[in-house]
């Protein structure tokens, strides 16, 4: 089949055809520049302050789905076959405000107001999702929006209140669900997408296949996955990215898979959408996984992306270490498989051939007598980087430890396993005294860096004490020790 | 006044949500010229801290498709030379002209601009430019030996930097307890959401420009002198500003850039700043270091206060951090001695931001008072209390109005300061528990302000007045004050400002704003009624002594009443009146009173500090306010969260770090630089006390935009030292500074 050389979608009720894009043009500048919907803020262009929010809807497994995203570092060409909402779209026919809307100028939710458009998007999804939502649902909605000037406590008053001016099953979107199922429908045409703009390019693979094919032909192409890191590239350092080779639409890459032997995600898939099926078996990973960046970030970044990014305090690495997970790395037709701990060779160097790609990443399924955790620190609540990240994976029988996997990030130029401490737990009595004694040999595994975040001291010293908290933790009523107040 | 009044102090939602929820609300990077597409621009910054410009290589710009035109100092005079920034006219960021000469000063300096078709042609070729420079000595570091240091006299407000009165050797020998100790305060930058913003668009010899400003006069000015233009054929628009908290106050560099390079290119030019560039283009808070000596009798009664700042200014901008001024009025105390001293580094400029001096000033001093309590075995609110005073200790004069004593009962009560137990006492499971508090005050400042109010045929009431709304409510604030003084609904209110071609009126800095255009609306309204009620007797009609009532379409004054369209001809549509203020207060040189003006608040914390880890949680936050009257009850509280949340980013995350090697900034992001986020801020208290001060002006408030982000780093501070007993004297409390430390 023959490619396609222009990307199409919906935004708000109109097509769109595009026959020129750049590989780096941002929806953003689509939308504030080309098209003058300047109701969607520009604070930070860095995925940071969510001023940006926007709606993308898209098929998955035929059904539409919308998620809120950072239009900043959302690039362009990614969201052929989307149906992208603006904050223009969401006023009634009759200039009637939204019942979120209304609900933000009752609470005086809005000061300055520049933040506003992003959070009335997030609070919007979060109704359409979720119209009663609890406070830390809520809270967990807002992560990625900042207000400088609020305080933000009238917005969480309200989110509650929205649901008390109008319900979703009435909403624009919703109604218009079905033929807006069709019209996306009728985008999906099967074929590789190539569109330029001068000299850059943008190549949205048609399959997994074509995927492997494309970048045999262009190993030196930029993978971009959810372009949450990639993004920052263009934005911050205003990188040369092309040729791009985006992958996230692909519905091959898209795939969870649950068997005997474990979980299979593809890499393809976001945060947001791995978050059921991995909680499901490991109970202990939902509140880390809502400690990771915020809700935009989430919808938009994979935990593909995050591994190959291969950062030294990505926070997905030391988790998916410690459960003895796996990839699948592909070229051409050719797979291999490996620990995810064998992936990270150096700083900034991963085990990725050119023209090689990360297929899928496999998580074997949650044993008996396995006691876990994950704990991110950092000196934010929310939308920080970790200071140092922890995973542990303690197999007990009859009192004894027989298994350990512990593994760090931001203690070392790459995520690592804690080899001497996990050594001092093996075999000995499950009790405070051999934790304290494994934590002590943290001073042979790691000599961490100082940097603004933390010192090398307190990196050291809180690692130790997290296996005290482990300890804790694991005692009495088995609810975790939480972190913060 | 009427005090039982349904509009004043009423919780009235902002007249401007609509538009803010919608994303109609326009903001300066919104706007487009009526005709045409706007050429895009981007700065190129110098990548040196000190040294000449020798050369730029443009081979790269001059084949990309699009790329429109470089200026820079070498383009000769685009902008008159300005000589004396501050001349009364306008205040400007720093006293430099843009593209002068071919110096660098510091790290991120404009030293030139790219114009293009589009945005990214004209980020292309920012990056593509070459520059030579011719690098020279550079001094960076703040303890750099060779610094020049200077005493400044005075302040941006007139007030002395340098006090002394009384003797303090001889009142630190009459102590039994002495605190000195040295406190330190960290970059800060304003980090609005909104970045700047500017667009210039030419008409012959006038110019429109929308800026992301909080002065539309003083910008006016500026650019107007810096363009050698009548400032009559300047036209600042500024309806909605994203936030400033100081940054956008005074006029930088880039406004001028813009408008000069939209003139070159005979084309309208759009200059958005990016998130970094506002790191270098408009200021930031500096750093501090203070040396405080606070000597006390037995008592507890201060016998002895010193308070030196150090800090240090840029080689073209002159702001000083003005750490002590609040030192040399809060407590009673005959022997003081207030310096403040600036190393000249190559740093990019300093500016006010959100409470410049009191809120890194009132770390150290509402540290050191709660280390001297600890010292004598006070309570930290009876020590407050013993040094209470109603004179104004810089002047002997009384203060207007001040219940400071009721804001730390109130404050005491509401936070439950009786469950404080002795330092690293409390513990809640892996926590430990702290309760701090400290006071917090804000000058009272008004500027001459003036008024048009209009009334038209249909009875609905216009106020116009150059300021601005940077978020505050003034929009709605406004409406309710014209509403009162005609007896009628804000909704019959039309508020016009945003605008510099409106009567002028001052930026919206100081916490000044409502205080100044209290006084003119009062003035304008009173000028508007007795134009209506000469209109009515020459109608021949007699309107009685009862205030003026314009609602329903109609114009009554007791019993009379007479429809708004048959008092106003039909052939001028409208009447209209101009009324104001030229009054100063609080600054140098303004009204003679023997009254002296400010605000007055207590602030408690509650922290809760992980064991383990050190994290300083923030439960709970107290804060009672003596600000005069509340306008709106709504916009006011806002205020108060929006500042109190500032102090925690200020006590526990904000800093910026700089290279002292290169001068660069490290960490000029929204994601590296720490904003408190949702999660980090819980709960609030706030009260206002509510009393009016009618001798400030005639709607007794005194503003309450920057308080609340006064003393609550240090009530926070000492909530962590009432917590685990250990002191942090400096600003943000690290996550490492605790763990070692921790009692266990
Ligand atoms: C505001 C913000 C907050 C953040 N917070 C956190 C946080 O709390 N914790 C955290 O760990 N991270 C955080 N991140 C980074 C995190 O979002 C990314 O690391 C993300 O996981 C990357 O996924 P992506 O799909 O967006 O990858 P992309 O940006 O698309 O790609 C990242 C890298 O991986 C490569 N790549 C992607 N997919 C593949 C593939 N299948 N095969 C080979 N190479 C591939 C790309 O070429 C690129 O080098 C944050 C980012 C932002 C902007
Ligand atoms: S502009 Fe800040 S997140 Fe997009
Ligand atoms: S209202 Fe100003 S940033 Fe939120």
């Amino acid at each position: 089949m023959t490619s396609r050389s222009e990307i199409r979608f919906v935004l708000n009720g109109q097509d769109i055809t595009l026959d020129q894009v750049a590989a780096d043009e941002t929806l953003l500048d689509f939308l504030r520049i080309d098209r003058r919907l300047t109701g969607t803020k520009e604070g930070c262009a860095e995925g940071d302050c969510g001023a940006c929010t926007v709606l993308v809807g898209r098929l998955q497994a035929g059904a539409l789905h919308y998620e809120p995203v950072n239009a900043c570092i959302r690039l362009l060409a990614s969201v052929d076959a989307c149906h992208v909402v603006t904050i223009e779209h969401l006023s009634g026919p009759g200039g009637q405000l939204h019942p979120v809307q209304q609900a933000m100028v009752d609470h005086h939710a809005s000061q300055c107001g520049f933040c506003t458009p992003g959070i009335v998007m997030s609070l919007y999804a979060l109704w359409m999702e979720n119209p009663a939502p609890l406070e830390i649902e809520i809270e967990t909605a807002l992560q990625g929006n900042l207000c400088r000037c609020t305080g933000y406590e009238p917005i969480l008053r309200a989110a509650q209140a929205a649901s008390d001016l109008g319900s979703p099953t009435g909403d624009a979107l919703n109604r218009e669900r079905n033929h807006m199922t069709g019209r996306l429908k009728a985008l999906c045409d099967g074929r590789r997408v190539d569109v330029r703009k001068g000299t850059s390019r943008a190549i949205l693979p048609a399959s997994v296949d074509d995927l492997a094919e494309v970048l045999l032909a262009h190993p030196e192409a930029t993978i971009v996955a959810g372009a949450t890191d990639v993004g920052l590239w263009v934005t911050k350092f205003l990188q040369e990215i092309s040729p791009v080779v985006f992958l996230n639409h692909l519905e091959g890459l898209r795939r969870i898979e649950v068997g005997p032997d474990g979980i299979k995600i593809g890499a393809g898939v976001s945060y947001t959408d791995s978050r059921a099926v991995l909680t499901a078996g490991y109970p202990h990973l939902a509140a880390f996984w809502d400690r990771i960046a915020g809700w935009q970030i989430r919808a938009m970044g994979t935990v593909g992306g995050n591994l190959a990014n291969g950062s030294p305090i990505g926070d997905t690495p030391p988790v998916l270490i410690a459960l003895g997970a796996s990839l699948t790395l592909r070229k051409g037709a050719d797979r291999r498989r490996l620990p995810v701990e064998d992936f990270f060779i150096d700083y900034g160097k991963q085990d990725l051939a050119p023209g090689e790609f990360l297929e899928s990443i496999h998580v074997p399924q949650s044993k008996k007598g396995t006691r876990h955790a994950a704990y991110k620190i950092s000196k934010r609540r929310d939308e920080d980087i970790s200071a140092v990240c922890a995973a542990f994976n303690l197999t007990v029988e009859d009192g004894t430890i027989t298994a350990a996997r512990i593994a760090f990030g931001g203690m070392a130029a790459t995520p690592k396993r804690a080899a001497h401490a996990e050594a001092a737990l093996i075999g000995q009595p499950w009790d405070e005294a051999t934790l304290m004694q494994a934590a002590a040999c943290l001073d042979d595994d790691f000599s961490p860096l100082t940097d603004w975040r933390a010192s090398a001291a307190y990196r050291l010293q809180v690692s130790k004490n997290l296996f005290r908290r482990f300890w804790l933790e694991q005692q009495g009523t088995g609810q975790p020790v939480r972190l913060s107040a | 006044m009427n005090v039982n009044s349904t509009v004043i102090g009423k919780p009235i939602s902002r007249v401007d949500g609509r538009l803010k929820t919608t994303g109609a609300a326009r903001y300066a990077a919104d706007h487009r010229p009526v005709e045409g597409r706007p050429l895009h621009a981007v700065l190129v910054k110098s990548s040196i801290a000190s040294g000449r410009i020798t050369g730029f290589d443009l081979s790269a710009l001059q084949s990309m498709s699009g790329f429109v035109r470089f200026v820079s100092h070498l383009d000769g005079a685009l902008i008159r030379t300005i000589k004396n920034p501050v001349d009364g006219a306008f205040a400007a960021g720093e006293e430099y002209t843009p593209f002068e000469n071919d110096r660098v000063h510091f790290v991120g300096q404009h030293i030139g601009l790219v114009v293009a078709q589009t945005l990214e042609v004209a980020e292309a070729a920012a990056k593509a430019v070459v520059v030579d420079y011719e690098t020279s000595a550079a001094r960076i570091e703040f303890a750099d030996p060779t610094a020049e240091v200077r005493q400044p006299d005075l302040y941006n407000t007139g007030e002395e930097l340098q006090v002394s009165r009384g003797h303090v050797e001889a009142g630190l020998v009459e102590a039994v307890e002495i605190v000195k100790a040295t406190y330190t305060t960290p970059i800060e930058h304003h980090n609005p959401i909104e970045p700047s913003a500017t667009l210039a668009v030419w008409d012959g010899d006038h110019l429109t420009i929308y800026d992301a400003t909080q002065g539309s006069v003083n910008d006016k000015n500026y650019v107007a002198f810096g363009m050698s233009v009548d400032p009559k054929n300047v036209r600042v628009l500024n309806p909605f500003i994203g936030g400033g908290f100081g940054c956008k106050g005074f006029t930088w560099p880039h406004t001028l850039i813009a408008a000069a390079a939209a003139r070159a290119v005979e084309q309208p030019v759009l200059l958005v700043l990016s998130r970094k560039d506002m790191y270098t283009s408009c200021g930031h808070r500096p750093y501090t270091e203070q040396e405080v000596t606070l000597a006390a009798d037995a008592d507890g009664v201060l016998t002895a206060t010193r308070h030196r700042t150090q800090s240090y200014r840029s080689l073209v901008g002159d702001h000083v951090e003005p750490c002590g001024m609040t030192t040399a009025m809060l407590y009673q105390c005959d022997n003081l001695e207030v310096t403040h001293s600036v190393r000249v580094l190559n740093r990019p400029s300093g500016t006010p931001l959100r409470s410049p001096g009191e809120a890194p000033g009132t770390f150290a001093l509402e540290s050191a008072m709660d280390e001297l309590a600890e010292k004598l075995g006070m309570d930290p609110v009876d020590l407050r209390r013993r040094n209470h005073t109603d004179i104004d200790q810089r002047n002997g004069r009384k203060w207007s109005s001040k219940h400071l004593l009721e804001c730390y009962d109130r404050g005491a009560e509401k936070i439950g300061w009786g469950r404080r137990k002795a330092p690293g006492q409390w513990r809640d499971g892996n926590d430990l528990v702290g309760l701090g508090m400290a006071t917090a005050c804000y000058p009272g400042y008004r500027m001459p302000t003036q008024t048009r109010l209009t009334l038209d045929r249909d009875g609905t009431l216009h106020v116009g007045v150059a300021v601005q709304d940077i978020g505050t409510g003034l929009y709605t604030v406004l409406a309710q004050m014209v509403a009162e003084r005609f007896g009628t609904s804000p909704e019959n209110v039309r508020v016009l400002i945003g605008d510099s071609d409106l009567p002028p009126g001052p930026l919206a800095g100081g916490s000044m704003t409502t205080a100044s255009v209290a006084a003119a609306v009062d003035d304008g309204c009173r000028a508007l009624s007795e134009k209506l009620r000469a209109r009515l007797v020459d109608m021949g009609h007699t309107p009685g002594n009862e205030p003026l009532v314009i609602d329903g379409g109609a114009l009554r004054s007791g019993p009379l009443s007479v429809p708004a369209a048959e008092v106003i001809p039909t052939d001028v549509h409208e009447i209209v009146a101009e009324g104001g203020s030229d009054d100063t207060y609080g600054f140098t040189g303004g009204v003679e009173t023997d009254k002296s003006f400010y605000s007055f608040g207590a602030i408690f914390a509650e922290v809760r500090i992980d064991r383990d880890f050190g994290i300083i949680r923030v439960p709970k936050m107290t804060g009672v306010f003596d600000v005069g009257r509340v306008i709106n009850a709504k916009t006011a509280r806002s205020q108060m969260l929006g500042g109190m949340t500032f102090g925690i980013g200020m006590a526990l995350m904000e800093e910026t770090f700089i290279d002292d090697k290169t001068g660069r900034f490290v960490n000029p992001s929204l994601g590296e630089y720490y904003v408190p986020v949702n999660a980090d801020v819980n709960e609030f208290d706030v009260e206002m006390l509510d009393i009016p001060d009618y001798d400030f002006n005639p709607f007794g408030a005194r503003g309450l935009g920057e308080i609340s982000n006064v003393g609550a780093s240090a009530a926070i501070a000492n909530a962590v030292y009432n917590a685990t007993g250990i002191r942090v004297r400096h600003l943000p409390i690290r996550l490492d500074d605790l763990l070692e430390d921790l009692p266990r």
